[in-house]
């Protein structure tokens, strides 16, 4: 049985359904392709994708009055994403990637935005999307973006270069920031919704990746590419504000991932502790053995503490720029301790491409830097407390 | 169409199973699941309503617990339940079980009533045709496959040689066993779950189904648990050392236990 981080809460009915949902979709459907998906590199595993948007999985975290499955509570979507991670990270970050895109859509989007793009998400064959931030210059200084929007009558012409977007080789539906006013920093920061077929929008080939090759990443070059205003998500400058909201809440997200990967983690290397034998004796018996397990439990429960406390914070509408750092940096570094422990706890083994655990461990590097690196996030920390 | 499935909750079987030691019953205060086969009963349920029309009810019997298995067959898809809860139904064995349903099953009306096959706490897997014998309807039990033509009911009834097709006529009640790939049943998705908690459960006791109480529970049971003991701990198994004969040593060993 897997192990599962005791909070202290009681699930809901309707949670615990969905989170049982999760797990047994993350046990059938993700885990037996995890290998498949990462040997295959950047292929898009679309039978997965398929079989999870029949199940809800793809949209959940949409409003229902879009069609989604109305769990826009960020508690209930940790739990969610924990799960499917726990399958697999990269697998279970594609399944949900589409909260992503519809993020700043319903943070900055009218009311007919939200329709025309959210619904599709919620359909029966819904589109791959993409959020399309980083810039060759631009990390983890979001605000200064250089791509440019300049208007045109009733349209924008966007000017730029993107890369490292998540899902680009397989998306339709494009988030791209870009800037009205150059040199101005975040004041400029525009939010459009720009179409694949989009005449002057190319998609450069995947990247190559050390891990998480579930979610092919690709370059976007935007050569004069014409936006209708209509497409523009909220006025200009306010693209900024949307962008911190939704990585607020996709740090938590991420920590969920994390906390998913180390629960992976601990659980195959309490198995194999518990059955491989040496000196007579199960490994588990070994002290040295032993306490590193205790310590992989002691890092997991505190990567989902940390991921509740930012969500509930989240939920009841306090800023949690802070929290949320937090979360993300110590689950991140949790992960990738926890999956440096499990190939440690497999020795040789874990070495092996036969066990997941070398995949983890590639996988969960990726969280020490996606979404703002641990450096940025302990920025974000210690800012905030010079502030206090 | 009017469909009925009839869903049981029984332990988790990834879990210790117990009897009470105080009248033998099954320990349901353990994690209760929704039984395997109920699963792909609600499934063969949904797949008739999609292709014919109608309405699928779940049916249970069962303490009040027993709503977490009704509302994960209504979160697949099923459109109300019955539950059958009272007291007095604790300790009725397979024959009170059928006696019970048939009655909750006569109120509600039907035209075809699916089972899963056996349950796996109890496993008697008689009940389907119990509950047909009841009603004075036909069987069609162990089904693989159901097909629906107007009042005509056909099932497949997989067998060493193939399968046989079985025909009935409507109304009937059908058994169903386990499937492969792609006749698994469904995922409840995300909007069926959040929908289960907005869909009717009706709960009924003894009385309102108009069974006689001198037919159900403990002490009208036609089969007694004169005693049981756990089962022993799996012992070691035996180890052959591979030393060039390892292939004749495991052949020998088949050969013992009789496997060839």
């Amino acid at each position: 049985m897997p192990r599962v981080p005791r909070l202290g809460r009681e699930l809901s009915p309707e949670q615990a359904d969905v989170v049982a949902l999760a797990r047994r979709f993350a046990a059938e459907e993700i885990r037996p392709r995890a290998r498949e998906v990462d040997e295959g590199d950047h292929v898009f595993p679309r039978e997965i994708w398929a079989k999870a948007a029949k199940a809800g999985l793809t949209s959940f975290m949409i409003p229902e009055e879009y069609g989604g499955g109305g769990v826009t509570d960020l508690v209930t979507q940790c739990l969610v994403q924990e799960e499917l991670c726990h399958g697999d990270i990269s697998i279970g970050n594609l399944i949900t990637s589409g909260g992503f895109f519809a993020s700043p859509v319903l943070e900055l989007g009218t009311p007919s935005q939200r329709e025309r793009l959210l619904a599709p998400l919620a359909g029966d064959d819904p589109p791959l999307t993409a959020l399309a931030t980083t810039e060759p210059g631009v990390g983890s200084d979001a605000a200064s973006i250089t791509t440019r929007a300049e208007r045109d009558g009733d349209h924008y012409v966007l000017t730029g270069q993107k890369t490292w977007i998540s899902n680009a080789p397989f998306a339709e539906w494009f988030v791209v920031f870009a800037t009205v006013a150059p040199g101005t920093r975040s004041k400029g920061v525009t939010a459009f919704v720009v179409h694949r077929d989009a005449p002057g929008f190319t998609v450069g080939a995947p990247m190559p990746k050390m891990g998480q090759r579930g979610i092919a990443c690709a370059e976007l070059f935007l050569d004069g590419v014409r936006v209708p205003v209509a497409d523009r998500l909220g006025g200009e400058g306010q693209g900024f504000r949307g962008l911190m909201r939704t990585f607020d809440a996709s740090r938590v997200l991420i920590a969920a991932a994390c906390t998913g990967l180390s629960r992976a983690a601990l659980d195959v290397s309490l198995a194999y502790a518990k059955e491989r034998e040496q000196f007579g004796t199960p490994i588990i018996g070994h002290q040295a053995v032993a306490f590193r397990l205790a310590d992989m439990a002691a890092k997991t429960d505190v990567s989902a503490l940390l991921t509740r406390r930012a969500a509930d914070l989240y939920d009841s509408g306090h800023p949690i720029t802070e929290e949320a750092a937090i979360a993300k940096l110590t689950a991140s570094e949790n992960a990738v301790w926890c999956a440096w422990a499990a190939m440690q706890t497999f020795g040789g083994w874990g070495y092996s491409r036969e066990f997941l655990v070398e995949k983890w461990l590639r996988d969960a590097k990726l969280e020490e830097l996606e979404e703002g690196t641990s450096d940025i996030q302990r920025l974000i920390i210690s800012r905030s407390l010079a502030r206090s | 169409m009017n469909i009925v499935v009839c869903v049981k909750q029984v332990p988790d079987t990834a879990t210790e199973r117990k009897l009470r030691s105080d009248d033998s019953t099954i320990d349901r205060s353990a994690n209760g699941v929704i039984n395997e086969l109920c699963e792909y009963a609600v499934e063969d349920a949904l797949k008739l309503k999609e292709a014919h029309g109608g309405e699928v009810t779940v049916l249970t019997m069962g303490p009040d617990q027993a709503t977490d298995a009704i509302r994960k067959a209504l979160a697949m898809g099923a459109d109300k339940a019955v539950h059958l809860s009272d007291e007095a139904l604790h300790g009725s064995d397979a024959l009170s079980t059928s006696y019970a349903l048939s009655q909750a099953l006569k109120k509600i009306g039907f035209d075809v009533v699916i089972l899963g096959s056996e349950s796996t706490d109890a496993r008697t897997g008689m009940l389907a045709a119990m509950l047909a014998e009841r009603l004075g309807v036909p069987q069609l039990t162990l089904a693989s496959k159901i097909e629906v033509d107007g009042s005509a009911i056909s099932i497949h009834r997989q067998t060493d040689y193939g399968y046989d097709k079985v025909e009935a006529t409507l109304p009937a009640v059908v058994s169903v066993v386990e499937k492969p790939d792609p006749f698994k049943p469904r995922y409840p998705s995300f909007k069926g779950i959040m929908a289960a908690k907005k869909k009717p459960i009706e709960k009924i006791g003894v009385a309102d189904a108009e069974i006689d109480p001198a037919q159900i529970g403990l002490a009208a049971a036609w089969s007694v648990v004169s005693d049981f003991t756990a089962a022993p701990p799996r012992g070691k198994g035996v180890v052959v050392n591979d030393e060039g004969d390892g292939g004749t040593k495991a052949a020998e060993f088949l050969v013992s236990k009789k496997f060839i």
